[in-house]
């Protein structure tokens, strides 16, 4: 599944994955580079950490799809 | 070389997400374009268009335009997805006028060079001094320098396709 929106990573894996929360569900996924670390806001797409996301911007992006028009 | 209805699915496949998210798209119609993104099955256009409204308001208005009749004319669709569609949202057209600038950023396609091959079908790829891995699974024979083109978490085409 692609997610293209952002979710907090909770736990960073010894294997080279983390956990990332979003709210309703949490998903593992592969991080493939050695900037992220916990409480940071990630976009991933196909189990894979593709992104990470200023956590003011994590923030605003959530709110601004809530009210998605 | 790809049919409009595939490079119109490939390129708009990853915001369906947010339009599942934002409630704007039902689960079932997200997992109906999912398969076909996976499997390359075909969606009638009708399909396609009542489920990206926004990208379609955008296509005819392109096509009026460049004064070509159908909006799923192959010219029009590839103008719209490597040349326009990154001016919405640097006009931050719709939606886009509540989004972020980063993730504005990530709704833009970019040519990038892919600069590593991953495991699980990624590629790392620079652009604009960004480095990110992206799913390589639409791109066949990747390779190191190859260009491409890539929109959210995925490469949709190689830039000489």
């Amino acid at each position: 599944m692609c997610l293209s929106i952002p979710g907090k990573v909770i736990e960073i894996k010894k294997d080279g994955s983390c956990v990332v929360d979003y709210e309703a569900e949490k998903r593992t996924a592969t991080i493939f580079t050695d900037d992220i670390k916990v409480g940071d806001y990630v976009i991933v797409s196909a189990k894979v950490v593709v992104m990470k996301i200023p956590k003011d911007q994590a923030l605003d992006y959530l709110n601004a799809i809530k009210d998605y028009s | 070389m790809m049919s409009s209805e595939e490079l119109f699915l490939k390129y708009s496949f990853p915001c369906a997400h947010v339009l599942l998210q934002a409630g704007a798209m039902t689960k079932e119609r997200y997992t109906e374009l999912e398969e076909s993104a996976k499997t390359g099955k075909s969606l009638s256009r009708e399909l396609m268009e009542s489920s990206f409204p926004s990208a379609f308001r955008r296509l005819e208005e392109l096509a009026k335009e460049m004064k070509i009749e159908d909006h799923w004319d192959i010219r029009v669709m590839k103008e719209y997805w490597h040349k326009r569609h990154n001016k919405f949202i640097d006009n931050r057209d719709g939606s886009y006028a509540k989004f972020p600038e980063v993730f504005c950023d990530y709704c833009k396609v970019h040519i990038a060079e892919i600069v590593d091959i991953l495991p699980k079908g990624f590629l790392m790829v620079e652009y604009n001094k960004t480095r990110r891995p992206v799913s390589g699974d639409y791109i066949s024979n990747a390779k190191i320098k190859d260009k491409v083109r890539i929109h959210h978490g995925h490469a949709i085409e190689k830039v000489d396709d």
